[in-house]
């Protein structure tokens, strides 16, 4: 008898670490999606804070309640549709040296790996205005994942986007909500 | 003594046969093992569903033990539930702060500056008041509640509103409403937020894209 119950809290400890395996590597094995935690160290020194993440339940929720009637709100709808979980993380400085390269780099660790390609890189050579990259990931020759990182002397934003992002929809989305075109340029050069 | 004690080879002894015939009613008889016709039976032997379910069915005195182990696994099933039910609601805190010079048209704050943070569904706008958003599982304990709308035409109460002027964010506003709903309130507010945070996000993305856009032009005109 001791045996089985042995065998039972066995099984029923097996049965909860792996829930929690799966539980914790979640964010990491969906693709396109970025873990952004590291970013968070910024904020205490930021002026200005962006922190958005809408997943799950709660980005079906936004759809659900979004007007079709309205067509900004219709044009949103259908984009969401498809989409499933917006992150952002935006941190302005009031004073330029308050962050380094290491505080991004988990993130562009994140974005060398297979499955994401930078499709636009702007970089300052010379100007005053930082980088800017835009990524995207693919898995079986969809969009799943879309990636902006914008690093300025006094500026970091991430936005990460998860889903089969349509970006014609998004540029047309621009039209209807007022928001700038978007004009990809893929680089000669892969990454 | 002779061998009849051990093999029954020579003269029986007396003694050894008198014994014999008062024990050998309880001699071994070798047979082969008859088991019950319940259990003989194969076709009517349950399925094995786990290695060790027959030993669980056989034995009665595991019953409270199981008992215990099914509430075990029940609890821990109730407790995974929740923890991926509280993942999936804004956890950590969606923040946004602002810091901003109003221009002409905005609401006007009367501080220097002001800062709306919200987390896990609570939005704090200091300074000017300390308001608060409590996810939907919550119970309202503050009594006031932001409402966040983006609609241009929509006009906010001058008293307790903010609009967000500068960056990206420039025409979202904040206003100050009171919980006279209740619960229902407290949906709809949460609604409206999560509504406002996804076109906030796609405003960003694409004011930054913008951005990448001019400086694109700007880089190629620096390298000419």
């Amino acid at each position: 008898m001791r045996q089985s119950i042995l065998k039972t809290i066995v099984l029923v400890t097996t049965t909860l670490i792996l829930v929690a395996a799966a539980r914790a590597q979640g964010p990491q094995g969906q693709a396109g999606r970025l873990r952004l935690d590291s970013l968070e160290r910024l904020a205490p020194k930021a002026s200005e804070t962006v922190n958005i993440e809408i997943d799950g339940i709660l980005i079906k929720f936004a759809g659900s309640i979004l007007s079709d009637k309205d067509a900004d709100e219709r044009a949103v709808k259908e984009l969401v549709a498809s989409l499933r979980g917006v992150y952002v993380r935006s941190y302005e400085f009031k004073a330029d040296g308050q962050f380094g390269k290491g505080d991004v780099a988990a993130v562009r660790e994140q974005l060398r790996a297979p499955g994401w390609t930078r499709v636009m890189d702007v970089e300052s050579k010379g100007l005053d205005f930082g980088d800017a990259e835009i990524y995207l990931a693919t898995a079986g020759g969809r969009i799943e994942g879309f990636a902006l990182l914008v690093v300025e002397p006094k500026e970091v934003t991430v936005v990460n986007i998860v889903g089969a992002l349509d970006l014609d929809k998004l540029r047309r989305l621009g039209d209807n909500l007022k928001l700038p075109h978007i004009h990809v340029r893929k680089k000669k050069e892969g990454k | 003594m002779s061998d009849y004690l051990w093999d029954k080879q020579g003269e029986p002894d007396a003694e050894v046969a008198r014994l014999e015939a008062l024990l050998g009613a309880y001699a071994h008889e070798p047979r082969p093992l008859a088991l019950p016709a319940e259990l003989a039976a194969p076709g009517r032997q349950p399925a094995r569903l786990l290695p060790f379910s027959t030993r669980l069915r056989a034995s009665r005195l595991f019953a409270p033990a199981a008992l215990v182990a099914a509430a075990a696994l029940l609890v821990a099933s109730v407790f995974v539930a929740s923890l991926l039910l509280r993942a999936r609601v804004p956890t950590g805190g969606e923040q946004v702060r602002s810091a901003p010079t109003p221009p002409a048209g905005a609401v006007k704050d009367e501080t220097p500056s002001s800062a709306v943070a919200i987390k896990g569904g609570r939005v704090d706008k200091k300074v000017v008041e300390k308001v608060t958003v409590e996810p939907l599982p919550r119970v309202v304990r503050r009594r006031k509640e932001v409402q966040v709308a983006a609609t241009p035409g929509r006009r906010p109460k001058p008293a307790a509103a903010e609009t967000l002027t500068g960056g990206p964010g420039a025409g979202l506003t904040l206003e100050a409403m009171s919980t006279r709903g209740g619960a229902s309130s407290l949906v709809e507010n949460t609604r409206l937020l999560t509504k406002e945070q996804l076109v906030y996000a796609l405003r960003l993305t694409g004011a930054k894209l913008r951005d990448m856009r001019e400086k694109a032009q700007e880089t190629q005109t620096y390298e000419r």
